[in-house]
């Protein structure tokens, strides 16, 4: 089991990390990455807590080997925000709509209402708990984050930010 | 708690996919979508010294649809995007409803339809469907390529008609046949999102006001998908009044042979298997698409 | 009042006015000052930290429930290249420890295992190596000869002549007991036109805070230790460490991150945290471990099962006239806090109403189950499961409408439970009033349709405790404050925010106080040696009340000094009152005298020769009985549907209206109320940890099931407002007694729906089937 060289695009940053095959996504991306703010939770895929875009797609980073994202592009929720100083308009909403508590699962579920968001720009309350049902949550009984999702819907912001952001040019 | 040590290929072709496998195939675990693999690798329920991985084998991914042969889904096709084709909407509007129910976003953003049916558990939400509509599977070897109906592919708990050095490469539907009309149900007593406890697909089409092509399937009720022949036949050529329904339904429960496991008792699954049968009739007859 | 699933407006902050007359923060809907590193993924949780040449530990742990360790050899662990270290009991100091100072025979755990495991999970080695591959692989090289012993696995099992004793100390398996007798029971009984006895059980269920546990510890060269970890209660791990240790408590240093939530799960020293510390000591490199969520759910803490019997009597008019309550709790393997819980269960037992006698006796019993320990609520589930189902079964029998019953028996500002508190503000009677209307209840229950029922609990909870079982030598509470002249302020405080967002509530408490801005107060916290001594944590729904109080006797001090100045300067009549706001002190007669507080400052400062102006305040309650200083209240309407055909009850939508005194900050509130629901809908249908001669076959959140955000009902809520007078600005908690009504509320439902009438949670389909006579 010898450890493989992969390049991968991590937030629009090209990065060389040699990796052995039974590493996974969310194990790369926090430990040799430092790229923290991924969360693992399971381990399983049951929590959400470890989303991250692959070439997009929102998925578990612990249901991925990291061998898998050799030349493909990964968005974690440090590449979400369009700058240092400007949030994407879902986080805005999980801060001024309390949506936040202990604050574990918010990464994931930043993500996963995100790329709701640039799917789904005009989705109703039913699609945002569909979208968001692979995320646990055991704080906020999730009243406030969809209440926060919602809240973007219709000012029209969150479609470009996300498809930017899911497509790794944030 | 780490995954276990494996080798890891990546093939470009299939070509190459069997030469990685090589004589190894019984210490070989092809990777699609890796949701399920993983997990069962982590826990031990299945081992291997090397994963072989098909993403990066051109034209494994690809959704084809063809009004006169039907619908091919690639090995590496993600349910997410079965689950969004128009194709698939327009004319197999059972399959993206049942791929709906199954597992979350994230899950269905890495998974396929043809890793949902080889990793042949009971409860694979896609086969009852698919087994409705009639699928084949392809099967692709070094030397050669046949094909199974996917009506007893599975062969038990994480067994099916595949040998070790061979993958499947497609899911193959028949054409749509516009009078045939399609449901899938599924339940589980504890969360939207959760494992089946039973899950019910039905087809049938109605001729004249009698039910014709009766195909009802259950997940979870068996040590595979299983098809209820005796249900269907209780229906078969019938006028579909809900004294032939109720018969249908009393007659899947019969013919199911579900085990207890925590998610719910032998006995509950039975008594399920005769709602949501009973249920999925009604709601072909009473005008499901 | 909140409607949950209609967003409200966003609160804009830069709307408030920057001038004009001070507003006051109490009731703001403010957003917290934490969240903007949580959503961008720049907050630290403990495993987020990296440090040079880090060491990854594991645990070993007994894969049998009862049995004598014969022997231990881990000398093939310890020759694998890249294994650092390796202890096992034989290694460490077999001290015992335990939360429960004050008594020490109720200490009964070592940090690892000596002589026996108690159940499957115990921790019986460590491991630390150069990475994670390596550590697990060193665990299975560790050879462990076990000599299986009988095992218990229910109370009963556990209480009967000749069972295996878990703790040779205890041959009955009997841990503790708690009476609580006031009133003339025998005479309540006598004199009762309406008696009846119920037993109820609960089950066990995680906490399943999203973070699973972390610790990383450091040894400095002088031989003292940091650790970082994920906990509620970095006071009690720091004492706990040093004893484990034999170190001096000032020669260890406890940090807390940000942390992903506890429920009472994270309120102990754990082993990880000790061999964290011990085996950085040993190899000089720092060493972390992390727990996975199989190991959470298999081997950590749980809600107590627990089998109440309860036996109550009534006037024909629907007057309580006593009560009896028995109460048997599975405690596992080890007592942790669960001698705090069978006290609790019986306060609780009679805390919401008038019972003139009562009776309570509480057994805390061994068994070789994963030990349980605090869970939110802490006794309250169980024991308002059992009462309040109860009281809603002798409204049926007795004719009288669920809500009338309790309005007729209902606690009351200034009634007093005997030996235990006087009831400060009490909002009762008006929650019970408010949720009839709020919910619809008159006219559901004259319509009543079959697979459909609205069912009522409530609760009454502390806010924070009395009873020093810690058996601290500090205030409870403490805080610092020091204020700049830049016009900015300082709060130091141990107060652990675990998520629930008490730092903004103390900063809010600050600012209030001192008429500052959120953003002028810098909060420092979560660092023992930068802390005052001392803070006992976050249990008990104490953090608000307590830090709280804390806050303000720091911050009066602070504003003492202050006033002199405006004094000063104006030479102000004697007579004035002095007040702080809007970045100012000023005289509050004439707000035109008024000083910016920056300016105050420096004048303070000058005055006394640059001394830095800051205060130190202190909460410890006192001459307020034994239990706390102050209660909430709050009633509960479930509406359920029933589908009779697969028996599954659906929660269409949930009712609520509580006391919480003052709402400080309603937006941390409602926080509060909907992860209750969600936690409380899991423990009523969903979640249960299924056990099987001890090992827990649902160790995954595939298997053990949390709702999901689909799984969710709507909730509708209202606070009734009263003042506290021992809470800062009137408040008292809300954090855990909301846990307490939904189950039961959610039965009584489902009993409304379908005659199903649970005695032992979880309510499931099958159970409602059955109870309809379906054979299955």
């Amino acid at each position: 089991m010898e450890p493989r060289t992969i390049t991968l695009t991590v937030n629009g940053d090209r990065r060389c990390v040699a990796v052995r095959p039974n590493l996974t996504l969310v194990e790369a991306l926090r430990d040799e990455l430092h790229l923290t703010g991924t969360k693992q939770g399971c381990g399983t895929g049951d929590c959400g807590a470890c989303t991250v875009y692959l070439d997009g797609r929102p998925v578990n980073s612990c249901l991925t080997l990291a061998v898998e994202a050799d030349g493909r592009s990964v968005t974690t929720v440090e590449g979400l925000a369009p700058s240092g100083t400007e949030l994407h308009p879902v986080q805005e909403a999980f801060i001024a709509h309390g949506a936040v508590q202990c604050g574990y699962c918010t990464p994931g579920m930043v993500m996963s209402s995100a790329a709701l968001l640039s799917r789904e720009p005009a989705a109703d309350e039913p699609s945002v708990r569909h979208a968001l049902a692979g995320n646990l949550c055991r704080c906020t009984g999730y009243t406030k984050i969809v209440e926060a999702v919602l809240a973007c819907v219709g000012d029209g912001s969150c479609g470009a930010h996300g498809a930017a952001a899911a497509e790794g040019k944030a | 708690m780490r995954l276990p040590a494996f080798d890891y290929h990546a093939p470009a072709t299939l070509d190459e996919v069997f030469a990685a496998i090589g004589d190894r195939g019984r210490d070989t675990q092809l990777l699609a979508g890796g949701t399920d693999l993983l997990p069962s690798l982590r826990s031990g329920k299945r081992r291997c010294r090397q994963v072989v991985a098909l993403k990066g084998v051109a034209g494994l991914d690809a959704i084809r649809f063809d009004p006169e042969t039907g619908l091919e889904i690639g090995a590496c096709a993600l349910l997410a995007e079965v689950q969004d084709n128009p194709a698939v909407r327009e004319h197999y509007p059972v399959l993206a409803s049942a791929i709906r129910t199954l597992a979350t976003v994230q899950v269905r953003h890495k998974a396929t339809v043809v890793g949902n049916l080889c990793n042949a558990s009971p409860c694979a939400d896609t086969a009852p469907p698919l087994m409705a509509l009639g699928a084949r599977v392809r099967i692709v070897g070094p030397d050669d390529q046949h094909e199974l109906p996917l009506d007893g592919f599975i062969t038990g708990p994480r067994r099916t008609a595949r040998e070790p050095e061979e993958l499947i490469s497609s899911v193959l539907v028949p054409p749509p046949d516009p009078a045939l009309r399609t449901v899938f149900l599924k339940f589980s007593p504890r969360s939207k999102v959760d494992i089946s406890a039973v899950s019910v697909a039905a087809a049938l089409r109605l001729e004249d006001g009698l039910a014709r092509a009766v195909g009802i399937f259950l997940g979870t009720v068996a040590p595979t998908p299983m098809r209820a022949a005796s249900a269907a036949a209780a229906l078969e050529g019938l006028e579909p009044t809900s004294e032939v329904i109720d018969l249908a339904a009393r007659t899947a429960r019969g013919e199911c042979q579900p085990v207890t496991d925590f998610r719910a008792s032998k006995e509950y699954k039975q008594h399920l298997v005769e709602v949501l049968t009973r249920r999925a009739l009604r709601a072909l007859v009473e005008g499901g698409a | 009042m909140s409607e949950a699933r209609t967003p409200p407006a966003a609160p804009d902050p830069a709307a408030r006015p920057v001038s004009g007359p001070p507003e006051s923060l109490i009731g703001q809907r403010l957003p917290r000052p934490d969240a903007r590193a949580k959503v961008t993924g720049a907050a630290i949780y403990t495993d987020d930290i990296q440090l040079p040449g880090m060491l990854y530990g594991a645990m070993l742990r007994s894969p049998v429930a009862h049995a004598l360790i014969k022997r231990i050899d881990a000398s093939k662990a310890r020759a694998l290249p890249g294994v650092k270290c390796v202890i096992t009991g034989q290694d460490v100091p077999a001290i015992r420890y335990g939360n429960w100072r004050l008594v020490p025979e109720l200490q009964d755990e070592t940090v690892l295992a000596t002589d026996k495991v108690r159940f499957i999970g115990d921790e019986v080695a460590a491991v630390a190596a150069v990475d994670k591959d390596t550590a697990e692989a060193a665990l299975a090289l560790i050879e462990v000869e076990y000599q299986e012993l009988p095992a218990v696995f229910g109370v009963d099992e556990a209480l009967a002549d000749g069972a295996p004793a878990v703790h040779d100390e205890h041959p009955d398996n009997l841990s503790l007991r708690r009476d609580i007798d006031y009133g003339d029971l025998e005479q309540a009984f006598a004199a009762a036109d309406y008696v009846r006895e119920d037993t109820f059980t609960t089950h066990a269920v995680s906490h399943a805070y999203m973070e699973p546990c972390s610790a990383l510890a450091r040894a400095d060269s002088d031989g003292r230790i940091t650790l970082w970890t994920s906990t509620q209660t970095p006071y009690y791990v720091q004492c706990l460490l040093a004893r484990t240790m034999e170190l001096r408590e000032n020669d260890v240093r406890v940090i807390k991150p940000a942390v992903g939530g506890g429920f009472g799960g994270k309120m102990e020293l754990r082993p990880w945290d000790f061999c964290a510390a011990w085996m950085a000591r040993e190899t000089g490199r720092p060493v972390k471990f992390t727990l996975s969520r199989e190991e959470e759910l298999a081997t950590g803490r749980r809600r107590h099962p627990v089998k109440i019997t309860s036996k109550i009597a009534f006037r024909q008019d629907g007057t309580i006239l006593g009560k009896e309550v028995t109460a048997k709790l599975d405690g596992g393997g080890y007592n942790g806090m669960g001698p705090t819980a069978t006290f609790l269960i019986g306060n609780f037992g009679a805390m919401l109403y008038k019972v003139p006698a009562y009776r309570y006796r509480g057994i805390y019993v061994y068994t070789n189950n994963p030990p349980a320990g605090a869970m939110r609520g802490f006794g309250a589930p169980q024991a308002l499961f059992a009462g309040e189902m109860q009281m809603n079964k002798a409204a049926e029998e007795l004719g009288i409408d669920p809500i009338e019953l309790r309005l007729k028996n209902a606690m009351e500002p200034g009634d007093a439970i005997p030996g235990v508190a006087t009831i400060g503000s009490c909002g009762f009677r008006e929650c019970l009033e408010k949720v009839r209307e709020l919910s619809g209840w008159d006219a559901r229950m004259a319509a009543k349709l079959p697979g459909e029922g609205l069912g009522i609990a409530c609760y009454s909870f502390i806010s924070g405790g009395v009873f020093n079982w810690f058996n601290t030598r500090y205030p409870f509470s403490s805080a610092e404050v020091k204020v700049f002249d830049d016009g900015t302020a300082q709060l130091t405080t141990l107060a652990a925010d675990i998520g629930q967002g008490s730092d903004l509530i103390l900063c809010q408490i600050l600012a209030e106080e001192l008429g500052l801005k959120i953003e002028d107060i810098r909060l420092v916290t979560g660092d023992t040696a930068a802390c005052p001594q001392s803070d006992l944590g976050t249990w008990g729904s104490r953090v608000t009340l307590m830090a709280g109080n804390a806050v303000r006797d720091a911050a009066r001090q602070v504003k003492e000094r202050l006033a002199e100045m405006v004094s000063l300067k104006f030479d102000l009549n004697v007579i004035h009152e002095i007040a702080c706001g809007g970045g100012h002190v000023y005289s509050k007669s004439k707000p035109s005298r008024r000083i910016p507080l920056g300016e105050a400052v420096a004048m303070a400062q000058r005055a006394n020769r640059g001394r830095p102006l800051k205060a130190s305040g202190y909460y410890t309650p006192r001459d307020v009985g034994l239990v706390s200083p102050a209660f909430s209240f709050g009633a509960q309407v479930a509406d359920v549907r029933v589908d009779l055909e697969t028996g599954l009850p659906e929660v269409q939508r949930m009712f609520t209206v509580h006391d919480c005194g003052t709402e400080l900050n309603p937006m941390a509130v409602e926080g509060q109320l909907e992860g209750s629901i969600q936690m409380s809908l899991g423990y009523a249908l969903s979640e249960e940890l299924l056990m099987d001669r001890g090992r827990t076959l649902n160790a995954t959140l595939l298997d053990y099931k949390l709702p999901v955000a689909e799984d969710m009902p709507p909730s509708v809520s209202e606070t009734v407002e009263t003042y506290e007078p021992e809470g800062p600005f009137g408040a008292k908690e809300a954090g855990e007694g909301l846990a307490c009504p939904t189950a039961p509320a959610i039965a009584h439902a489902v009993h409304q729906a379908t005659g199903y009438f649970c005695r032992e949670l979880p309510i499931t389909p099958v159970k409602i089937l059955r109870h309809l006579g379906r054979e299955i």
